[in-house]
């Protein structure tokens, strides 16, 4: 997968209606449910459903401008799920890259091996940026941590969104750089069958993704 | 071991003691003070306004929140028992607010009566304690209990195992079981777990939330307010082990008290002395010699242990009316009130700051 290089404003970068998704490169992202094995340790009681992963593909674009990196994902889903009630989840994406060359993308990272994942959810006013080494230890920071920010918009049964982050940030996050290429992973919890944590669609493996130098 | 975020299973769900709460529902006024010295802690900030971590309900009736024991949770066996969370609703809607506008500004004062309305500006349909009082039984033997719950801080807690993030521990010293904010990501599969439901979400930050035994009053010597405030005198505290204290008294030497729904296979530590029962009447209003209580209903709150309770509560009555004394009676009656609260005595009003809040 390529993000290709754009000439545009940080601002227009992050829409989801900006005129250049229109011609940048897209790929169908096929996803899977988590496979309940994993997180038997982690919690028995999630590991004892499996009426998850109903979402199967997800579409993927990226584009970046030298100084930010914008991603736009969008996949099928009848119905904006929030949490209008304490008994409703809500739908969410993220989009996760490794940290240490080694880190799995089915495990979120390992100790020593860790992940970094952009996370959004509907209703939220901002994402988060997360980090963690393995299942069960994701921390959520502040995404002004990372500037990282995101938009969307639900329309004719679909979610699009978009995230928008400076290529390099002091802190411990993904460092992206015009032609080289990294790892990129996708989940997406479908808020109407209560998904969350790795009741989840997930694309089990990074994929790479280049940015055009 | 201490609490490490996102640590293992097994050592987040053990302590080296543990606290627990003795409450003899033959003395429980369903007064609600426990509820209130609770919520004036604990829950009053925003998105807390559903939240009574200590409630009293009337048994039989829907209870807190509506119909709890039919939203699944704990252990069938080993495996997890399925769960799901209650809705606002459930636990009687947002706050209310009176008509007084329509009523005194709007000239409808000859036409609207002052009454309570749901946030939604309806006439309440539901809500806490909707049901207080109605019990079951029928004519002439009607009935009801008492029955104040908060979070059991059990020993094998279904939400500790239950939350994927790691983010609920028991404190190894004491067996409390606390929610980490820091981690707490809102997923609610605690909520699910619990067979009590003693767990609320907060939506505003969109964190969970749970009794939290008063901790901060515990590590300096002072009984939780539930406990402390109980004017019934119903309540017993301290840890399980403490020889010396009315709580191994209680649950461990006499065996009278013990814990609701064990079948549900969270090791529960908030302990019941079973309700004796007034006795029932025939038709022409003469008395039986039967509970009015049904036992099998006891039975079903408390498990197959309570004909032996009740027995040795009775045992234990008549001879202190017979002029002999009674170590368990004594202990019931509490004579003199800090007696009861297994060394953890000091006074609140001593504590520096708290006054000021």
């Amino acid at each position: 997968m390529r993000a290709s290089r754009i000439t545009a404003a940080v601002e227009e970068l992050g829409s989801v209606d900006a005129g250049f998704w229109a011609s940048a490169a897209s790929a169908v992202v096929p996803l899977e449910p988590t496979p309940m094995a994993l997180v038997e340790a982690v919690s028995p009681r999630m590991a004892s459903r499996t009426d998850h992963g109903a979402v199967r593909s997800l579409r993927f674009q990226a584009v970046h401008n030298r100084s930010h990196l914008a991603i736009r994902v969008g996949w099928q889903m009848t119905e904006a799920n929030t949490i209008d009630d304490l008994d409703q989840f809500a739908d969410a994406v993220a989009v996760m890259f490794p940290l240490h060359r080694d880190a799995v993308a089915l495990t979120m990272g390992a100790a020593g091996k860790p992940v970094n994942a952009w996370y959004w959810r509907a209703g939220d006013s901002a994402p988060f940026d997360v980090v963690a080494e393995g299942l069960g230890t994701s921390s959520r920071r502040d995404s002004k941590l990372t500037a990282l920010s995101a938009q969307s918009r639900h329309a004719e049964g679909a979610w699009v969104v978009t995230f928008v982050r400076p290529l390099v940030v002091e802190a411990e996050a993904a460092r992206f750089e015009p032609g080289v290429r990294t790892g990129v992973a996708f989940s997406v919890w479908d808020g109407g069958r209560a998904e969350r944590a790795a009741h989840k669609s997930s694309s089990l493996v990074f994929s790479e993704l280049e940015l055009e130098a | 071991m201490t609490y490490s975020p996102a640590g293992k299973k097994s050592t987040l769900m053990t302590s080296r003691r543990q606290l627990a709460t003795v409450i003899d529902l033959n003395k429980c006024l369903a007064c609600q003070t426990c509820t209130v010295a609770c919520k004036g802690l604990w829950t009053k900030h925003p998105g807390a306004e559903h939240m009574r971590f200590a409630n009293v309900t009337n048994e039989p009736g829907a209870g807190y929140p509506r119909q709890w024991r039919k939203l699944g949770g704990g252990y069938e066996g080993a495996k997890p028992r399925p769960g799901r969370c209650p809705s606002l609703s459930d636990y009687g809607g947002g706050p209310r607010r009176f008509n007084h506008e329509q009523v005194t500004r709007q000239g409808a004062g000859q036409r609207a009566h002052l009454q309570l309305l749901d946030s939604d500006g309806e006439p309440p349909t539901w809500g806490y304690n909707w049901d207080e009082e109605v019990g079951g039984g029928a004519w002439p033997n009607p009935y009801y209990i008492n029955l104040p719950r908060k979070c059991n801080h059990c020993s094998k807690p279904a939400c500790v195992d239950a939350c994927p993030k790691g983010a609920i521990y028991k404190r190894e010293s004491d067996g409390i079981v606390l929610i980490d904010q820091d981690r707490c990501s809102g997923h609610r599969f605690c909520i699910e777990a619990c067979p009590y439901k003693a767990i609320y979400f907060n939506p505003v930050t969109q964190k969970s939330e749970k009794c939290i035994e008063c901790f901060p009053r515990v590590d300096q010597g002072i009984a939780p307010a539930c406990n402390r405030q109980c004017i019934g005198r119903a309540r017993h505290y301290g840890y399980l082990d403490d020889e010396s204290g009315d709580v191994y008294k209680l649950v461990e030497q006499w065996r009278v008290a013990l814990p609701l729904h064990p079948e549900y296979g969270t090791l529960p530590n908030v302990f019941y002395v079973p309700p004796l029962s007034p006795q029932a009447f025939d038709p022409d209003g003469k008395l039986l010699d039967e509970m009015r209580i049904p036992m099998e209903h006891l039975v079903e709150l408390f498990g197959a242990e309570v004909p032996r309770v009740l027995t040795t509560l009775q045992a234990e009555i008549a001879k202190q009316k017979a002029g002999e004394s009674s170590e368990l009676i004594d202990l019931l009656v509490g004579r003199v009130w800090l007696d009861r609260f297994g060394g953890f005595t000091g006074d609140p009003a001593h504590r520096p700051g708290e006054r000021d809040e």
